[in-house]
């Protein structure tokens, strides 16, 4: 029997610093052993920069454009360590659907059973956090990815994503789809944010997997084109993303979260505004 | 209150709208003014009529112009039958060098709905010009181009600087609306918008009237109108079936504008009475005496010929009346059941009145403020009927007439037919029936049916439709809660 490849998307509002973790994560796995493939389902297309040396490379969507029919093997590049990276990408802005997009590459890298024949161990989705419309929930649909982690800091409007995310895996919970595997609490790095993330997971019936604080190392790697594993392994940052690759290749039970309607999460985010207030009073 | 109307009829303000609701007609008439029809959402459909559909039929024979949807080429199946009448149209008119019409489509595919649109639109608008060097090029939008936002305008505003065509985007998305006729709107829309625009009023030209008929209006029905109307001396820009640049120009030089159909062109009507002071009647499609009297009263009294219209209708009258009193005596009494679009089922159903018919159901897709209006007249005609507010729905329409089994079904006659009930329709883009010449023809073609029942008892005894048993005797209307 075919080994079962694990498959896990990792969502996040724009610029909270998911791919940044996607990547060292991907990295991270790497270097464990693992045979790791990184798919960016973002418009921007810039998943895989600190994989690849800061390169962009041409994406699904591209290949797409300039001819009918896509050979996978024109759009897979390999990074650092063998990571096999691979970008979506989507329209130009303003223009037709990116949704419809992230769901044709990844349809075509299933019917063209990609995952298998390069005998990949860990496939990770890195996509945009918001769950916009249908299709930046292709990835959470049934039979693609297992596992959804979501990187949220205690900002408020990354947390609103995640709660969006959440309904989302409400949604597909019941046909099959991803279930959640946890929380990945970045750039803590004042008490209160991890109080404040941690006590959303609490509402939500749900658990921070881990906590990354925010590091001049990621910067400086970053500027170097580099994740963090690949410019400072030693580091204290690079140890805590080998922490959550472990944790993740260990991850084996998922769970559904339980989402903050409107109202709920209203009323959760202005307590959080009085207390913040006092603590700035203080 | 310029701006305000979008083209979608669930949205006008002056009216309410139901598309789902099933009952009597009398509690109909009393709950409406009260906003509540109680029981209107339809929670089982099993099929509607696409919004483009409509645009495309009511532009398809067009003079001098081309065609291009901005759509997937599923779309364009709705041309078919638009293509078809206006190949029938021709011949009527005795244009024996027949042409089907001039479509060209995107065809919009995957790719197009990630990467957008907007460059085979482009290129297919530069092509109309180039093949055809039409006048007009008509470009019809679709839910996909709508879903994905591609600019339309952006589009038609820059290749209109390149060709010498005028280019007229139609915004007819089928989602956007449940109402098929809003179609016809966004036609009219587009009219008023890309080639009217700003167009002064200019001469008023005190004979002419403006005439807005759908395209199911047979030719013989165009001819019979126009002989009632050049009869008292009132001269017809008949749009926009077999229309052309030209006569739609000319719309801001008439004395006055009407529809045949009630449902059609009463916004654009409307719009043209506050641009240019054009005054318009909006009464009800003249199919039998009583409608007819009352269509064409409506618009005489614009052109001040009221006393000449009535003398008209009485001369009219005497050649028509004793062929109509003859089908009266073999008609009276006999149970109908009438299905079509909302203007027209009205009409006809204030017709079987000339032939002393009893009406025992009906059904039309939309219930709005004209719909109260006729329905009201209906209830003090025939007492209560049965009343379906559907778009088809075979479901219901079979359930109903296995249990009212009325003599003669009057509609499009898919389902009846193969119950064997007699059936003949007047949604008849071939044959003759309006006027007073043509109320005589359409009398005849519904005593023809029921005296000749055997073809569809044939179809019956051989067909069966698709429903169990069971659902006969379930209520017509469980699933609209």
């Amino acid at each position: 029997m075919a080994k079962k490849i694990k498959q896990i998307a990792i969502y996040g509002k724009g610029g909270i610093g998911k791919s940044t973790t996607a990547s060292n994560i991907s990295a991270a796995l790497s270097t464990l052993g693992y045979k790791v493939m990184q798919f960016g389902c973002d418009p921007k297309s810039d998943s895989t920069n600190t994989l690849r040396r800061g390169d962009y490379i041409p994406t699904v969507l591209d290949t797409m454009r300039e001819k009918q029919t896509v050979d996978v093997e024109e759009v897979i590049f390999k990074g650092f360590n063998g990571i096999y990276c691979v970008e979506a990408g989507g329209p130009a802005p303003g223009v037709g659907c990116a949704g419809r997009g992230i769901i044709s590459a990844v349809e075509l890298f299933r019917q063209q059973h990609v995952f298998e024949t390069l005998d990949l161990d860990i496939v990770i989705y890195d996509v945009l956090g918001d769950v916009v419309c249908g299709g930046f929930a292709m990835p959470i649909r049934e039979g693609i990815a297992e596992h959804v982690f979501t990187v949220s800091s205690a900002d408020f409007m990354a947390i609103y994503a995640a709660n969006n995310l959440f309904k989302g895996i409400c949604k597909y919970s019941n046909s099959g789809g991803a279930l959640l595997g946890g929380i990945i609490a970045n750039s803590v790095n004042k008490p209160y944010s991890k109080e404040i993330i941690d006590d959303f997971a609490e509402h939500t019936k749900t658990r921070v997997i881990d906590y990354v604080p925010r590091s001049v190392t990621v910067t400086q790697s970053e500027l170097q084109g580099k994740t963090t594993i690949e410019a400072a392994p030693d580091s204290e940052q690079a140890k805590i993303y080998r922490r959550i690759a472990e944790k993740i290749a260990a991850h084996e039970n998922s769970y559904v979260p339980q989402p903050l309607d409107g109202n709920e999460l209203r009323t959760w985010a202005s307590k959080w505004a009085e207390k913040l207030l006092e603590l700035q009073n203080d | 209150m310029k701006n305000i109307y979008s083209g979608i009829r669930e949205q006008r303000r002056d009216t309410d709208t139901f598309t789902d609701w099933g009952g009597g007609s009398i509690d109909a008439s009393e709950r409406f003014p009260k906003k509540c029809l109680g029981r209107a959402d339809r929670v089982f459909s099993q099929g509607l009529q696409c919004r483009q559909t409509n645009s495309v039929m009511a532009l398809l024979s067009m003079e001098d112009s081309v065609f291009v949807l901005h759509s997937p080429l599923g779309c364009t199946g709705c041309c078919c039958m638009a293509n078809d009448w206006f190949r029938v149209g021709q011949l009527h008119r005795g244009n024996y060098a027949m042409k089907n019409a001039r479509v060209i489509v995107t065809n919009l595919d995957n790719r197009d709905i990630i990467l957008g649109g907007e460059e085979k639109l482009r290129k297919a608008i530069r092509l109309a010009y180039t093949r055809y060097q039409p006048k007009m090029i008509f470009v019809f939008t679709s839910c996909s181009s709508g879903i994905i936002g591609d600019d339309i305008e952006a589009v038609v505003a820059e290749v209109s600087e390149e060709i010498p065509s005028i280019v007229v985007p139609v915004h007819c998305e089928g989602f956007k609306s449940k109402i098929c006729a809003s179609g016809y709107d966004s036609a009219f829309l587009a009219f008023s918008q890309y080639i009217l625009k700003d167009a002064p009023k200019g001469e008023t030209e005190n004979d002419l009237l403006n005439l807005f008929a759908p395209p199911t209006v047979s030719y013989i029905d165009q001819t019979e109108i126009e002989r009632i109307l050049g009869d008292i001396g009132i001269r017809v820009n008949y749009i926009p079936f077999y229309s052309s640049l030209e006569k739609i120009r000319k719309i801001p030089n008439a004395r006055a504008s009407s529809a045949i159909c009630k449902v059609f062109a009463d916004e654009f009507m409307k719009e043209l009475y506050e641009k240019y002071g054009i005054p318009y009647s909006h009464t009800i499609m003249p199919i039998g005496t009583r409608n007819t009297d009352k269509w064409l009263l409506g618009i005489a009294a614009l052109f001040d010929k009221t006393a000449q219209a009535q003398e008209y209708i009485k001369e009219e009258y005497t050649k028509v009346r004793p062929l109509v009193e003859e089908l009266k005596s073999k008609l009276s009494g006999k149970r109908v059941f009438i299905c079509g679009g909302t203007g027209r089922s009205f009409a006809a159903a204030a017709l079987i009145d000339d032939f002393d018919m009893k009406l025992v159901g009906m059904e039309t897709p939309v219930y709005d403020n004209d719909t109260q209006s006729d329905l009201e007249y209906l209830n003090r005609l025939y007492g209560n009927f049965t009343l379906d507010i559907a778009n088809m729905m075979p479901y219901e329409q079979v359930n109903l007439l296995s249990k009212l089994k009325p003599d003669v079904f009057i509609g499009v006659p898919v389902w009846a037919a193969k119950l064997g009930i007699p059936t003949t329709h007047i949604l008849d883009i071939k044959r003759p029936t309006m006027g007073y010449r043509n109320l005589v023809y359409l009398g005849n073609k519904i005593l023809y049916q029921i005296e000749n029942p055997g073809f569809n008892k044939k179809i019956a005894a051989h067909a069966r439709l698709p429903y169990k048993k069971s659902w006969y005797d379930e209520d017509a209307f469980k699933y609209i809660k």
